[in-house]
């Protein structure tokens, strides 16, 4: 059983998965949702507090204006339906992360209702639908120390807003969640409405599954898999859930409505039984706080402002500036790379060139840095420098990543980098010849080689060419120098 | 539209509330409980045919604020009203499970 969680349980199976997800999405405005407390990860524990997010006798909620236009945002991207009327509603529920006994969220007025998120599996077209997205507040932290009969509580994240976004169970494969999830992610990062940091926990995600024959139409009892953190522990989770509800059914067993955990230590889910996981959140609205109202044109104003989301941008990217499939979806893949390919070829129109400069060089310096590539603080002009002599032929594509280190440690225009370190590529043509011809006097066996047709002594000789002008040659220019000398 | 207030109402309300309650407690909730609903009922009386169903007490909308901070408590002030705590932290009864949030 162990190793064959690994492998996918439903291939090859009678059943097929019926999945739905509730994702997570911490908003990246600067103060909470309902006071005026930081907002950010990684504060010393119970600072970012208040009177309101303690949830203090007497001390009332204020709603922020960027959370809500935020979340509009986030709903008119994903084509939701937005009333003209929505309202906060109280849960109601006790837990230790949860100060005042309730959170406050959304009920039956949420921003948004329906909308849909397209996205490719394994390159064909796919759909999920979404139910609807509301706005809430996070809950506070809790942490446990073995062999400690407590547990410590931060609430720091507590009252910090939180956009749920819920599917229709369109998903059935942990494949197409995870295909899902990242379509998800990207748009919310190319909105700018969170930074989706899963380590960090501000995209996390609920599952809610269930099997039933393959082909069936009805909907079967389903167990939720609560609070997965990484794309990894999500496919995992369903994965173990799926083969555990198969095994199930086929000892004749029902599949028990519950709430349950994923153990990443023993690849497991887990039942939350017992009287904690009873829920009865007797929600009605919140008398602490106004509706909100759009009026159409607030709406419209919205809509228009959104930017170029990841679908259209890939679009963009193959048809109108010609780029391959593969390398404009990695581009389209790390939104920073995105935004800076196009602040390049506003500059530099050649986009293969920059695009392959950006994809390998680029993004092998920010990797080796652990971040990203707006962190390494380079100016896309001096960048497209760079891209330029290369495609000028002033260095070789090799050399050109010997410059871009230093570009990244000093502001010195790239073409006294190059020159500094002596890289220009040799230009001068009798220059070259005069080391072309060195090289072919003190190889004669590989020279002959040619004569006779072995074009693989060819490279022989480049390679001795470029080693001895310590790669300032062209190569392409070298061989053609080669054939020409040779042949005559 | 009546409810009935039964043992297990009670009950049900106890556990939601995260409280042990002895049977001479539950049975003052009980108790409590009627009247409450018994006062609220009265509004039952009122003819309320044709009017919408009102959510909020004020007419406003869009009570809103600019996304500026101001500063938290310091953590010594956050966790003086709370009957346990190991600075900076608040302690409580180690929570049966291991849920890290209750948020869902």
């Amino acid at each position: 059983m162990c190793a064959e969680k690994k492998l996918d349980p439903l291939e090859n199976s009678a059943y097929e998965a019926v999945v739905g997800l509730e994702v997570h999405v911490q908003l990246n405005t600067r103060t909470k949702m309902f006071c005026r407390c930081e907002n950010r990860f990684g504060a010393e524990p119970n600072t970012n507090v208040c009177p309101v997010c303690l949830g203090w006798p007497g001390a009332l909620p204020y709603a922020n204006r960027e959370a809500i236009e935020q979340s509009l945002r986030a709903v008119l991207a994903c084509g939701c339906e937005v009333g003209e009327f929505s309202k906060f509603d109280r849960k109601n529920y006790y837990y230790p992360d949860l100060p005042k006994g309730y959170q406050i969220s959304q009920y039956d007025q949420p921003l948004g209702l329906g909308g849909q998120v397209d996205f490719l599996l394994d390159g064909e077209k796919a759909g999920v639908r979404l139910t609807r997205i509301h706005l809430e507040e996070d809950a506070g932290k809790n942490t446990h120390v073995a062999g400690r009969p407590v547990s410590f509580v931060d609430l720091n994240r507590a009252g910090t807003p939180l956009l749920e976004i819920v599917t229709e169970p369109d998903i059935s494969s942990a494949a197409e969640a995870g295909a899902f999830l990242r379509n998800l992610r990207l748009i919310m990062l190319y909105l700018g409405v969170s930074d989706c940091n899963m380590e960090e926990g501000s995209l996390r995600c609920d599952v809610n599954v269930s099997i039933r024959p393959k082909g069936a139409q009805h909907l079967e009892t389903r167990a939720e898999i609560k609070n997965l953190n990484s794309f990894n522990f999500i496919e995992k989770a369903l994965h173990y859930e799926v083969s555990r509800q198969i095994d199930l059914k086929e000892r004749g067993e029902e599949v028990v409505q519950e709430t349950r955990l994923y153990d990443p230590e023993r690849d497991e889910t887990r039942s939350m039984r017992g009287k904690e996981a009873e829920h009865d959140y007797r929600y009605f609205p919140e008398p602490d706080l106004t509706p909100v109202t759009f009026t159409r044109e607030q709406l419209e104003d919205i809509r228009s402002s959104l930017p170029e989301l990841p679908a259209a941008r890939l679009q963009r990217y193959t048809s109108e500036l010609g780029l391959e499939d593969y390398p404009a979806d990695l581009l389209v893949r790390d939104h920073e790379a995105a935004i800076f390919f196009d602040a390049c070829i506003e500059l530099y129109p050649k986009a293969r060139s920059a695009a392959n400069w950006i994809l390998n060089s680029l993004k092998e310096e920010a990797n080796s840095r652990k971040t990203g590539i707006s962190s390494l603080g380079l100016e896309p002009g001096r960048f497209v420098d760079l891209v330029k002599a290369v495609d000028d032929g002033v260095v070789s594509s090799q050399k050109g990543r010997e410059v871009l280190k230093p570009m990244l440690e000093s502001d010195k225009p790239v073409a006294e980098i190059i020159s500094e370190l002596g890289l220009e590529q040799i230009s001068d043509d009798s220059e070259l010849r005069e080391q072309v011809e060195k090289v072919l006097s003190e190889h004669p066996g590989p020279v002959e080689d040619v004569r006779a047709g072995k074009k693989n002594s060819v490279n022989f000789l480049v390679g001795q060419v470029m080693k001895e002008t310590r790669g300032k040659a062209n190569p392409g220019k070298v061989a053609e120098m080669i054939g020409e000398i040779l042949s005559a | 539209m009546s409810i009935e207030v039964t043992d297990e109402l009670v009950e049900k309300i106890a556990v939601l509330s995260r409280l042990d309650l002895t049977r001479e407690e539950l049975d003052g909730f009980k108790e409590h409980f009627e009247k409450v609903l018994e006062y609220v009922g009265e509004l039952q009386e009122l003819e309320t045919d044709g009017v919408d169903p009102s959510l909020f007490t004020s007419e406003a909308s869009n009570v809103l604020r600019s996304d500026e901070g101001t500063p938290s408590l310091p953590n010594e002030v956050a966790l003086r009203p709370s009957p346990d705590s190991e600075p900076p932290y608040f302690l409580v009864p180690r929570i049966i499970g291991d849920a890290e949030s209750s948020e869902n």
